[in-house]
């Protein structure tokens, strides 16, 4: 058949620095500064044609490890999905923004900066170095050129201080997502910290795992628990392991599975000792991370692809002296805080 | 009652598929379900037992079609693309596709294609000349959702769904009122119970599949394509809410839903049989203002088709009084009258053109799981060091039932129905009990004790076997937790060594039901065993009573020894039935 009808384009324009010779990028509290070739610059949304901070790479969503298990074709960035083009500049909907800086660490200029828990845009408003484009594909062709450019720079200072109300309060949006949604938004972290994640693709009752990584340091499984019931992470764990096993041909061996949470169980309950007890009798080392602790890494623009030191088991149930080794500073979080770098009670 | 299949509800899913079809299959004149299975298992866009490729292919594959998993998916997502107007039948052959000019724009639609998706949803009419299942009902059933909900201050029940929206005429101003009418009056009810005998009268009422009567189960489980839509469109949202005397979780609109259904009061809905009354040219217009219409408002640009569309606008103005089109041609008529209006010329099919059709996918051979026969073939008797209170209570009750002249088959069906409602406080003592009387020092472990993480143990000096129940009150089949808890118990009591056990010894699951995934729990134990070289054996509580029925009556019994080593779906035989 013919004729065709084009996509209404949203976009009225889009922009692009002048220079290719970005040197850094630094977030600070009075909107965010591009450093180019020794000037400064404000930060501001570029209206990207192929908008890092709502879609994910489709190649950080696949593990070549795993070819042959069906993924979750959804590669939005924002969980709550609060981000949509706009004519200028892409639009968040506050009323779903959690304000968990996901956007903001994807945006590869630092137009997004997270303001009193939601996300904030900055404009285009005549900044220099800045030229305004038509859309068209020669203008996307080198936008696209510059955001790769870009992708690698040096990002300097923290998307959002953390502290007990941040955490807290992005914790109570998670807790409004539905699994699926929770499961992309640790997705989403992971690929964000340097590693390549699929989330198994909802309905597949066979796959009962939650997702799998891969990096350069190898790959393993995905649980990821936001309710109390952590002991069954352990035991998802032990099946998972099996099934890949006997069915995919993927070593127990060379599996290190991570149990993400968005608390770190509770020190009465018994899973720290069956961790302990996993390891002992079969040799795996389920190392157990926080959705909280993942998104102190993102807010300092850590790459994390080693989860090595994350085995905690009943003998030291916390994890933020790595993770303050890690972010090479004290965290400015409470003890016990949410359970989010040491167990409750 | 108008009622969906569940093809899946993963939104995000179908639009994926869908965009790979067409990239792989656009270029030929039509394409049959085999097809379609081909490139979904190419892309691993579609699963079967967990693997994708060709793996699915082969899990999937049966000569047999009607059984053939890899076929069967192809069938459904070609069943769903039909009814969101994506995919025609042409040739008259029940599965030759081709893409729609509306499935041509959805592959083209960028990643986001949402807005497209809800326009389709909202052309999801009956009846219609696309399906060949045609309901009683004339509703445009998502527009009858939202509409629904603008009445019934902005909330629905799922059961409310199913009395209301898919089981009215909504073309009927009086039908339409009278339901929201029902719905109101048995809200003022506040009683649940009252809702749930409207639900179960509705479902008896039902035909399925030539029988008489539906189950309340199956009724709801249409429900659960809609729900997802409606969810994923960003109409509703859920809300837990207290009007039928309890609180339960209803759909909400939200604001865009609300925006939405009210936008819909403003269009001109016309239905097939308002199109059939009109004249040819009439007819012609209203399918190219209603596809432009629908392609407009999912964002596309229609200033090439502005002018057509103004001059059919005008032709049609009596009959849609000026207002905004709801008509969606693909989902309500043939495909090649929506096309001859739209002016697309298609290549004509050739005798030649079959050979495109591909090659029937080959079968390959299935998973085997092991049978695990057990037969009830060793001389024995009870031990009578192992007696308790209770297993004496259980044997005078079996001598009885003799005494009544029952057979041992009949005992343990009067048994398994006698424990039909049993909780952890009667199932886990029973099933002591019943080791005790097969011939092991079986006891159910102490409330409380955390680091005894199994229900059960049957000690030994040497193989202690840890055992997981299952009561009919938590579960009526044996689950993939249960065994998943086995596995645990194996590892706990082999690191804590609370009792001393080997790694060759089982790791037992009771339950009062067999696994009703019986191939998906069997190959897990499989590979459970492969992987960490443990065995977990599973028994329901007939197999159960069937032993401890034979001690009694027939002093017959199992080997002990085979006891500790058994793993799988146990299936005992009794040699003597």
């Amino acid at each position: 058949m013919s004729k065709i009808l084009t996509a209404k384009e949203v976009r009225t324009e889009i922009y692009v620095y002048d220079t290719l010779q970005v040197d850094a990028v630094r977030f600070n509290d009075n909107g965010n500064i591009l450093i180019a070739d020794g000037e400064e610059a404000a930060s501001c949304c570029l209206n990207c044609a192929n908008p890092r901070c709502m879609f994910i790479n489709e190649e950080a969503s696949q593990c070549t490890k795993f070819h042959d298990i069906a993924g979750s074709v959804d590669l939005h960035m924002c969980p709550s999905r609060a981000i949509s083009v706009g004519e200028r500049s892409i639009e968040i909907d506050k009323s779903k923004c959690m304000g968990c800086g996901l956007c903001a660490r994807a945006c590869p200029v630092a137009a997004i900066s997270v303001v009193n828990g939601k996300a904030e845009v900055h404009k285009y408003s005549n900044e220099k170095c800045i030229r305004k484009l038509p859309v068209t594909e020669k203008a996307i062709e080198e936008q696209e050129r510059f955001l790769i450019e870009c992708e690698h720079i040096k990002k300097q200072g923290m998307i959002l201080q953390e502290s007990d109300a941040v955490m807290k309060n992005i914790h109570k949006y998670v807790h409004f997502l539905n699994q699926d949604k929770q499961n992309i938004f640790v997705r989403n972290l992971f690929i964000l910290l340097g590693n390549h994640v699929t989330i198994a693709r909802k309905g597949n009752v066979y796959m009962r795992l939650d997702g799998f990584y891969q990096n350069e340091n190898g790959y393993g499984i995905l649980e990821v628990e936001t309710g109390s019931d952590a002991l069954d992470v352990a035991r998802a764990i032990l099946d998972d392991i099996a099934v890949l096993n006997s069915r995919h041909g993927i070593s127990m061996k060379d599996n290190d599975p991570l149990a993400v949470c968005l608390y770190l169980p509770n020190k009465r309950t018994d899973y720290w000792q069956v961790v302990k007890d996993i390891k002992e009798v079969t040799g795996i080392k389920i190392r157990t991370l926080t959705i909280g602790a993942l998104l102190l890494m993102l807010w300092n623009h850590v790459e994390l692809q080693d989860f090595g030191n994350f085995y905690i088991d009943v003998e030291n149930t916390s994890i933020r002296k790595e993770l303050e080794r890690i972010i090479g500073r004290k965290i400015q979080i409470s003890i016990g805080t949410d359970g989010i770098l040491e167990s409750q009670k | 009652m108008i009622r969906f299949r569940n093809p899946g509800s993963d939104l995000d899913t179908m639009i994926a598929v869908l965009k790979q079809l067409y990239h792989e299959l656009h270029e030929k004149d039509f394409f049959d379900n085999t097809d379609i299975a081909k490139v979904l298992s190419k892309a691993n866009l579609m699963a079967s037992s967990g693997f994708t490729g060709d793996k699915a292919v082969a899990l999937g594959a049966n000569t047999n079609k009607s059984r053939d998993k890899t076929y069967n998916n192809a069938k459904m997502y070609a069943e769903i693309f039909r009814i969101l107007g994506f995919l025609s039948i042409v040739n008259d052959a029940a599965s030759n596709y081709r893409f729609t000019f509306i499935g041509e724009h959805m592959a083209a639609a960028g990643v986001d294609a949402k807005l497209l998706i809800e326009q389709c949803v909202l052309g999801m009419n009956n009846p219609n000349r696309i399906m060949d299942v045609s309901y009683k009902e004339s509703v445009r059933f998502f527009s009858c959702v939202l509409l629904t909900m603008l009445e019934l201050d902005d909330m629905l029940y799922r059961d409310e769904m199913i009395l209301g929206p898919m089981s009215v005429n909504d073309n009927s101003e009086e039908d339409f009122t009278n339901m929201i009418d029902f719905i109101k009056s048995l809200r003022k009810t506040k009683s649940e119970r009252k809702l749930s005998t409207e639900l179960e009268k509705l479902a008896k009422s039902q035909t399925d599949n030539k029988k008489e009567g539906m189950t309340v189960n199956s009724v709801q489980n249409c429900t659960r394509f809609p729900i997802s839509v409606l969810k994923y469109c960003g109409w509703v949202e859920n809300i837990r809410c207290n009007i039928y005397g309890k609180s339960m979780v209803f759909m909400k609109l939200t604001p865009y839903g609300k925006e939405t259904a009210n936008k819909l009061k403003t269009y001109k809905d016309i239905r097939l049989e308002d199109y059939e009354k009109l004249s040819k040219s009439h007819r012609e217009a209203l399918i190219r203002l209603g596809t432009y219409s629908m392609l407009g408002r999912a964002g596309f640009e229609t200033n090439v088709v502005q002018a057509e569309m103004d001059k059919d606008a005008k032709e049609i103005e009596s009959i849609t009084e000026g207002k905004e089109v709801l008509f969606s041609p693909y989902q309500t008529l043939d495909f090649i009258t929506v096309n001859d209006a739209l002016n697309l010329q298609l290549t004509p099919y050739t005798a030649s053109q079959k050979n495109q059709q591909s090659a029937v996918l080959k079968t390959y051979a299935k998973r085997i799981i092991k049978k695990n026969v057990v037969e009830l073939d060793y001389n024995t008797a009870i031990n009578q060091n192992l007696m308790t209170e209770d297993t004496d209570n259980f044997i005078r009750n079996v001598m009885q039932l003799i005494q009544r002249e029952k057979s041992t088959e009949q005992i343990v069906k009067i048994l398994v129905e006698e424990h039909r409602g049993d909780n952890k406080g009667e199932f886990y003592p029973l099933v002591e009990t019943l080791f005790r009387i097969i011939g092991v020092d079986c006891r159910k472990s102490r409330d409380g004790v955390n680091a005894e993480r199994w229900d059960a143990m049957i000690r030994d000096a040497h193989k202690s076997i840890p055992i997981e129940i299952k009561s009919p009150g938590e579960e009526e089949n044996v689950s993939i937790k249960a065994i998943r808890q086995a596995l645990e118990n194996k590892i706990v009591l082999l690191s804590r060594k609370t009792y001393i056990t080997d790694c060759q010894t089982s790791s037992f699951v009771v339950g009062y039901k067999a696994p009703n995934d019986r191939a998906e729990v069997a190959e897990l134990i499989q590979n459970i065993k492969e992987t960490y070289g443990y065995k977990i054996a599973v028994f329901d509580i007939a197999s159960l009573f069937l032993m401890a029925v034979n001690i009694i009556v027939n002093k017959k019994g199992i080997n002990i020894e085979k006891l500790y080593g058994l793993e799988g779906i146990v299936n005992v035989k009794d040699i003597d039935c």
